[in-house]
């Protein structure tokens, strides 16, 4: 009836163990023990595909109240005034940091192009600002994250580009 | 007037169907294709489509609303705050409708919208502004001579704008040409209009604005300041009245510059006169909004007057029913703007399905709310979802109401700034009101979430977990988990 999950939240991995135990729940994270107990708990409802639930509960007496959204691969948990979005599955366990410096610039939401400020093989600074995408009438500036030199553009000036879509790459100096 | 159009979305129009409902006035609102079965539509007694999802087909769509007041039986329209509010062809166009415009009249819109011709109208009403010049289109020269006559830092502005779009902050002459593209192209977006002129940028100064309120019979009262220094991108995200920097002696010029702006242009219904103010006690004109605020709330939790529904008296053609003597202020508000957009990533704007939303409740708490579980953020328009304003006696029992509120509050869905305003409301320098235009690059300048509960969240996390993943097929609690079925779960301790 014990259960073992990995979360990772940013850069970290939170490895949480659960077993019932005669009050509740014996839990560990990453190795150190703690008691949880389930004081009240809606029915789960499906929203836009998550699977959502109100939970109270006492961890090592504390009392907490927690909105929580479950996707496929994600648990969203919201916790006195603060979201934690922790990552479930295979993308919880690869290590590594993926806040590091990345040498394509992916567009963070859906948008418009308003213009690509960099042409094929020149060379750019880090922080050097190469598009400029508008979303919700809101320009933003995307910048290069490492030196080097453009080896493709994604995208042309006043083209709509989805979220992820990289559009431009980077290659560091050799 | 009996049935008002409500030419808006979100909050705003979930607000002004709440005041027609008060007043006894029948509400219709209208919708894009990107705003089926929103709240606002909720709100209202009918809810007619208007056009596709992008603004300049629905929500900016002359045309299409008037034919929505006509499908819907409106006599009056409100036009809320962005979209066509100051617009003064819309608003011709609604009284040419044979529609009561719930507003100033046209002719006041049309000068204060233009930054230039408001600037001209109440400088000779006595009024100061703040020193600047306008642009030749495309005359880079002039701009370069122009800009270094002011000395940099300086501001550049759309003539036509408002809401900080197309508002660029120039600190060399090498950004100069880049900042006047930009902010050409933004104010030609946002407002077809891409002339822009330049300002000089004053160093730390506090946005404060006044009220006013005025009636057909010449009646012209003011509800005291807000300030409204917390901002990013130019737009506001906490607001509070009074201004902690606001003496008895500034406030009563304040006041009377507001008002004095207002006369100029023969205002009538609820407008604001926006000012910088100086760390001496200098203040200087910046614009009028001639249209109700986003941060009303926090005006009506300390007067007690409802700028909404006195909006809808005023248009109806009834004298307001009080006078300045009557507005006696009360303790200290404060609001906080709650957007769907990411404070870790240059407050890049959010959207999606809203999967949970919780709000706070209690003493002195107001929720001035647009969306709901299940309704998604459009990618389309403004990112507001909802605003969260406490009242208190003074100023740090207000703002330690809102801090709980916000603490209370949750939203899972789209990234939120809701931490990043409590850590605003929690920073020292705001506690002791020391508060201008440049706080948050100041004091946040690589604002990160900071992850106080991971473990109890964890947990949350784990304990959910345990449960098999609800399907469209689901009547709730058709799935218990063990934890669930253990037995008897002793409550309390």
């Amino acid at each position: 009836m014990s259960t073992e999950l990995h979360l990772r939240l940013g850069s970290r991995v939170l490895q949480v163990g659960t077993a019932p135990d005669e009050n509740g729940i014996a839990a560990t994270v990453d190795g150190s023990a703690h008691h949880v107990r389930v004081l009240a708990r809606s029915g789960s409802a499906p929203v836009a595909g998550a699977s959502v639930e109100e939970l109270a509960l006492e961890v090592d007496g504390r009392p907490h109240r927690a909105l929580v959204a479950r996707l496929r691969d994600r648990v969203l948990v919201a916790l006195a005034g603060r979201v934690y979005a922790f990552e479930t599955g295979e993308a919880a366990t690869t290590s590594g940091d993926r806040g590091g410096r990345s040498g394509t610039v992916v567009a963070p939401m859906p948008g418009k192009v308003v213009a690509v400020m960099v042409a094929l093989g020149d060379t750019v600074e880090a922080g050097q600002p190469v598009i400029v995408l508008e979303a919700m009438k809101m320009e933003t500036t995307l910048v290069a994250e490492v030196p080097g030199r453009v080896t493709a553009l994604g995208a042309l000036a006043g083209t709509t580009v989805d979220a992820g879509a990289v559009l431009v790459t980077i290659a560091p100096p050799a | 007037m009996q049935r008002v159009l409500i030419a808006n979305r979100g909050e705003i129009a979930v607000r002004v169907a709440r005041a027609c409902h008060e007043v006894g006035l029948a509400a219709v609102a209208v919708y894009s294709e990107a705003d089926r079965g929103a709240s606002h539509t909720l709100a209202a007694d009918a809810a007619i489509p208007i056009g596709g999802a992008p603004a300049r087909e629905s929500y900016l769509n002359i045309e299409a609303l008037l034919a929505a007041a006509r499908a819907g039986g409106a006599d009056a329209v409100h036009p809320g705050y962005g979209f066509l509010a100051e617009s003064a062809a819309f608003a011709r166009a609604v009284e040419a409708a044979g529609l009561v415009w719930i507003g100033p009249p046209p002719a006041a819109i049309a000068t204060m919208g233009d930054k230039l011709a408001a600037r001209a109208a109440v400088e000779v009403a006595g009024v100061p502004c703040v020193p600047g010049t306008e642009l030749a289109p495309g005359d880079a020269r002039a701009a370069t001579r122009h800009a270094s006559r002011l000395g940099y830092p300086v501001l550049v502005k759309a003539a036509a704008g408002g809401g900080g779009k197309g508002m660029r902050t120039v600190g060399s002459e090498a950004e100069l040409a880049e900042a006047l593209a930009a902010a050409g192209r933004e104010a030609e977006a946002a407002f077809g209009d891409g002339r822009v002129y330049l300002e000089k940028l004053l160093v730390r100064p506090r946005h404060v604005e006044v009220q006013v309120l005025g009636d057909r019979h010449g009646t012209l009262v003011h509800l005291g300041e807000r300030e409204c220094s917390i901002q990013r991108r130019h737009q506001k995200i906490i607001e509070e009245t009074p201004s902690p920097a606001v003496t008895p002696r500034v406030r009563t010029e304040l006041v009377g510059a507001a008002l004095a702006a207002a006369r100029a242009v023969g205002y009538v219904n609820a407008g604001t006169v926006e000012f910088l103010l100086d760390a001496d006690g200098r203040f200087y004109f910046l614009e009028m909004n001639t249209r109700v605020q986003v941060e009303h709330p926090i005006t009506e939790l300390v007067t007690g007057v409802d700028i909404v529904a006195a909006q809808l008296g005023i248009a109806a053609g009834r004298p307001l029913g009080f006078t300045q003597a009557d507005v006696v202020p009360r303790g200290h508000a404060i609001e906080a703007r709650l957007y769907a957009e990411d404070p870790a990533a240059s407050f890049f704007p959010s959207a999606g399905p809203i999967l949970a939303l919780r709000e706070p409740a209690g003493p002195g708490i107001r929720v001035d709310s647009g969306v709901s579980a299940g309704s998604v953020v459009p990618l389309e328009y403004d990112p507001l979802l909802g605003k969260i304003s406490a009242w208190g006696a003074d100023r740090a029992s207000a703002a330690a109401r809102l801090g709980a509120a916000l603490r209370e509050t949750a939203v899972l869905g789209p990234t939120t700034n809701l931490a990043f305003l409590q850590d605003v409301l929690a920073h020292p320098a705001f506690l002791r009101g020391e508060t201008h235009t440049g706080f948050l690059a100041e004091h946040f300048p690589a604002w990160r979430e900071r992850a106080d509960d991971a473990l109890a969240a964890a947990l949350v996390a784990a304990v959910a977990a345990s449960r098999p993943l609800a399907t469209a097929g689901d009547t709730p609690a058709a799935a218990p988990t063990p934890w669930e079925t253990l037995g008897p779960w002793r409550l309390g301790r």
